[in-house]
């Protein structure tokens, strides 16, 4: 979740819809360039999809996956990497569930109410579900999950997520109550998230803290085996509710060498890999049994300004570095166009997402901002950046450092390891150092409050949350404590539009891209659901 | 012999009780905290807190070593950071997979690059000392990475004559102990050819060839055991440097092996994990050493250990 981790979500208005459906479209135009039959086109229900005819679902098959990294923990309530929750989500599942597009659907409630006043949520939950370990699921399940992640004394790091929730009750067997201390518009997407995942009560009771390495859910997969740092393997779970899934068993193997990858999908060894080279796609695509897919992703390259570091408080000089740097070149010269220039502090497949097309790639109002700020010869700077992190991260800050030079702003470009890195963005401002430094953030619930909570809030100023710009706006810590409390969807969507306009404008951040997800596949795998973020839902796949 | 042993043994207490001391403030003083990776960018400071709590890393650092060291003293290695797994297990299970693969690449290299150096020093100047070089020099200048990407390219997704990844059955050695011993295949033929040719020009080795010995007889029990020591010395290095130096060819053919462990946990400053695998690795460099000296006195009666 966060700039290293996601998810995907958001709420059935009509605005949700046309933004699914304009990144439908986006997809598809992308995948008529390839062979994909890609798993969006699946229709989400609840039930299984039914296969593709002429390709029969072989029930005896395993399937391998290869991640980019290892997963660590997998306690839902912990934050781990982004690839961790495709792991999580193939064993448990949440109240709320996510479709292909980014929507909400039903998933171990089968429907909700809310009341007029927004602050108490009533669940009405599937029945006949149970647990891998045989315990019934039910209301007071529910709650056990929930209540754990609302505890404050439990110290669980995704109890900031529920920290809005004043009381978790059981109506009856089958019926939860939620009552929220003030009206929530985000509670949805949250309980959608990976951290309201629902965990076997008896488990939890049996395990305490170490139900991070003995993980019983309802989901289709149980928990088998795990290597850690290297592999992990679920089986097969025989009594899932919606019927029996399709692979024996799952594993997935932590790979870090794009090239690995690469070979083990050519020969068979894993059926699904992620984060394809781009340099790869073409040569892939080539290849019998071979399936390469894309998607837009949820990701928002950025660099970050620290705007209480002169002489970068001058809004103008921000606005100067956003009209200097070329997106759409660094789009297609270091992701091969496997992105698309950002125009927001989210990416347009986020819930709440409103285009803010103001800074097109212009050098010589970037030089008129600067001789008006003062600074006609430009000036000195550093730009941090991990490597490794996210595609191109170091290519990116150094394309950027000589697209500045072109207005005279001279960037040195910085280098620091991911743990050190996260450490100095951290320090309160009295003992921080950084001018500009590249991060990815994206929404770890799929909208839009996730991201301007935690980022553009003035109350979030390091060490306490990720504003790591200090960034400080009271209209937009006004607007944005308005859309958390706002219900009613479309109201909220106006607020967060607001709150767009006004960042952007400001900006505290050099809006570069968002990244797209490539995915490799055999082709003979089918109904693999890729959610936004670049966890997948396993639920519905099969290899014919 | 036992005293010298005894001594040797009793002189690891104080290493490793030095080895501890260092890794432990070498991981605690670099910049960077577990709390902060593990949590990611998905929780606030608060949760971050709750982390560091959790993992007692809010205690100070004196404690926080008294107690890593005293469950050390009873075996115990406490659990990972990031995985919550127990950490002796987790070490000996790779570090057996990294020793599969040292002990292949150590046994590949002694036999190829052994029998090349005989070659190449009995022929010496002929064309097949020349290839020989040639090969050899290419083997010590060839990154290990490339080479192990080569060699699976060509032999796993081309030929498709072995598995391109993972630890099974013997198939899956073939690529890693070739890419690992190869470096060292190169190193142990120069060696072992210079090794000899200074040998060869001993006048015993004259004597023996005037005497009228038979050419195996001359190589085997004249020349080889003298020429023995500067190979095992080279050996032991080598054979601690594939075990270290095995992490490249661990991450290209996802081995799971103590060296991509470890630079996983370094990312990860996940602190019981390296520190247990250093302390490991210490233990078994000292033990390769004696062992070492031990092999040097079985090989050349002169040498003695009091």
């Amino acid at each position: 979740m966060g700039a290293d981790a996601r998810r995907d979500s958001p709420a059935g208005t009509q605005a949700a819809r046309r933004v699914g459906r304009r990144r439908l479209l986006v997809d598809s135009a992308v995948l008529a360039a390839g062979t994909a039959a890609w798993p969006m086109l699946s229709r989400a229900s609840a039930a299984f999809a039914a296969p593709v005819a002429g390709a029969r679902p072989n029930y005896n098959a395993a399937l391998t996956v290869a991640l980019g990294a290892p997963v660590t923990s997998l306690d839902p309530a912990v934050p781990t990497s982004t690839l961790a929750e495709t792991v999580k989500r193939s064993m448990y599942e949440g109240l709320v569930d996510l479709d292909a597009s980014g929507g909400l659907r039903p998933g171990l409630a089968t429907r909700w109410t809310v009341s007029p006043d927004g602050t108490v949520w009533t669940f009405f939950l599937r029945p006949r579900v149970t647990f891998q370990d045989g315990t019934r699921f039910d209301a007071s399940a529910v709650k056990a999950s929930l209540d754990r992640l609302v505890d404050p004394s439990q110290k669980l790091p995704y109890h900031y997520l529920f920290d809005m929730i004043d009381s978790v009750d059981v109506v009856d067997s089958l019926t939860v109550r939620i009552k929220t201390k003030t009206p929530y518009g985000a509670m949805l997407p949250h309980l959608a998230s990976e951290a309201a995942l629902i965990i076997s009560p008896a488990a939890l009771r049996r395990y305490g803290k170490d139900i991070a390495t003995h993980p019983v859910g309802t989901g289709a997969y149980s928990f088998s085996s795990q290597i850690p740092g290297q592999s992990i393997t679920v089986k097969r779970f025989e009594h899932y509710w919606a019927g029996r899934p399709y692979l024996s068993s799952v594993t997935f193997t932590a790979v870090s060498e794009d090239a690995t990858r690469v070979a083990q999908l050519e020969t068979n060894q894993a059926q699904v890999i992620v984060n394809v080279p781009p340099s790869e796609i073409q040569r892939l695509r080539g290849r019998p049994g071979v399936t390469v897919a894309v998607r837009e992703g949820n990701r928002v390259a950025h660099i970050g300004i620290n705007v209480q570091k002169d002489p970068l408080t001058d809004r103008r000089l921000r606005q100067a570095l956003n009209f200097a740097v070329d997106r759409g070149g660094l789009v297609e010269g270091l992701l091969r166009g496997l992105g698309t220039p950002a125009d927001s502090f989210v990416a347009p497949i986020t819930w709440g997402y409103a285009a803010q097309p103001i800074y097109r790639y212009d050098p010589a109002r970037a030089k008129q901002l600067l001789a008006a700020a003062g600074y006609p010869n430009g000036f000195h700077t550093t730009i941090w950046t991990p490597q490794g992190r996210y595609p191109q991260d170091k290519e990116t800050a150094v394309a950027v450092q000589g697209q500045l030079a072109q207005i005279g702003v001279q960037a040195q470009v910085q280098v620091i390891e991911w743990a050190r890195y996260l450490d100095l963005l951290r320090k309160p401002l009295d003992q921080n150092t950084v001018h500009l430094y590249l991060l990815a953030w994206e929404s770890g619930t799929g909208e839009i409050g996730f991201v301007a909570d935690l980022v553009f809030r003035s109350s979030e100023w390091p060490p306490k949350g990720w504003n790591t710009m200090f960034y400080k706006n009271p209209q937009v810590d006004a607007l944005v404590a308005k859309g958390d409390e706002t219900v009613d969807q479309a109201t909220r969507k106006q607020v967060y539009a607001d709150v767009q306009r006004l960042v952007v404008n400001d900006a505290p951040w050099l809006f570069l891209f968002t990244y797209r997800q490539v995915l490799g596949l055999r082709s003979n795998v089918h109904g693999l659901i890729a959610l936004p973020s670049e966890a997948f839902d396993l639920r519905q796949t099969w290899v014919g | 012999m036992s005293r010298f042993l005894a001594r040797r043994l009793l002189a690891l207490v104080p290493v490793l009780v030095g080895v501890s001391i260092v890794v432990f403030l070498i991981l605690h003083l670099v910049p960077g905290d577990p709390a902060e990776v593990i949590a990611g960018t998905g929780t606030t400071g608060e949760g971050i807190e709750a982390i560091r709590h959790q993992l007692g890393l809010d205690r100070p650092l004196a404690e926080q070593y008294f107690k890593w060291a005293g469950r050390l003293l009873r075996a115990d290695l406490g659990r990972s950071l990031v995985t919550q797994q127990a950490v002796l297990p987790q070490l000996l299970y790779r570090f057996g997979n990294t020793l599969k693969l040292a002990v292949g690449g150590m046994a590949f290299a002694l036999l190829v690059g052994g029998a090349w150096g005989i070659v190449a020093a009995v022929h010496r100047g002929s064309m097949w000392d020349h290839i020989f070089t040639v090969i050899a020099l290419a083997g010590v200048s060839m990154p290990i990475f490339w080479l192990g990407l080569l060699l699976m390219l060509v032999f796993a997704v081309q030929l498709q004559l072995v598995p391109a990844t993972g630890m099974g059955g013997p198939a899956t050695f073939v690529l890693p102990v070739a890419t690992l011993g190869l470096n060292a295949t190169a190193l142990v033929s120069r060696i072992a050819r210079s090794s000899l040719l200074e040998v060869l020009q001993q006048p015993y080795v004259r004597t023996a060839w005037a005497k009228g010995l038979s050419q195996p007889r001359v190589l085997w029990r004249h020349m080889l055991s003298n020429a023995a020591i500067p190979i095992i010395t080279v050996g032991a290095l080598q054979f601690g440097y594939l075990l270290g130096g095995a992490v490249l060819t661990e991450t290209v053919f996802v081995w799971p092996g103590l060296g991509r462990l470890l630079v996983d946990a370094i990312m990860q400053r996940d602190y019981p994990v390296v520190q247990g695998g250093i302390l490991l690795v210490a233990l078994t460099l000292i033990a390769l050493n004696v062992a070492t000296d031990l092999l040097y006195a079985l090989v050349d009666p002169r040498i003695r250990y009091q």
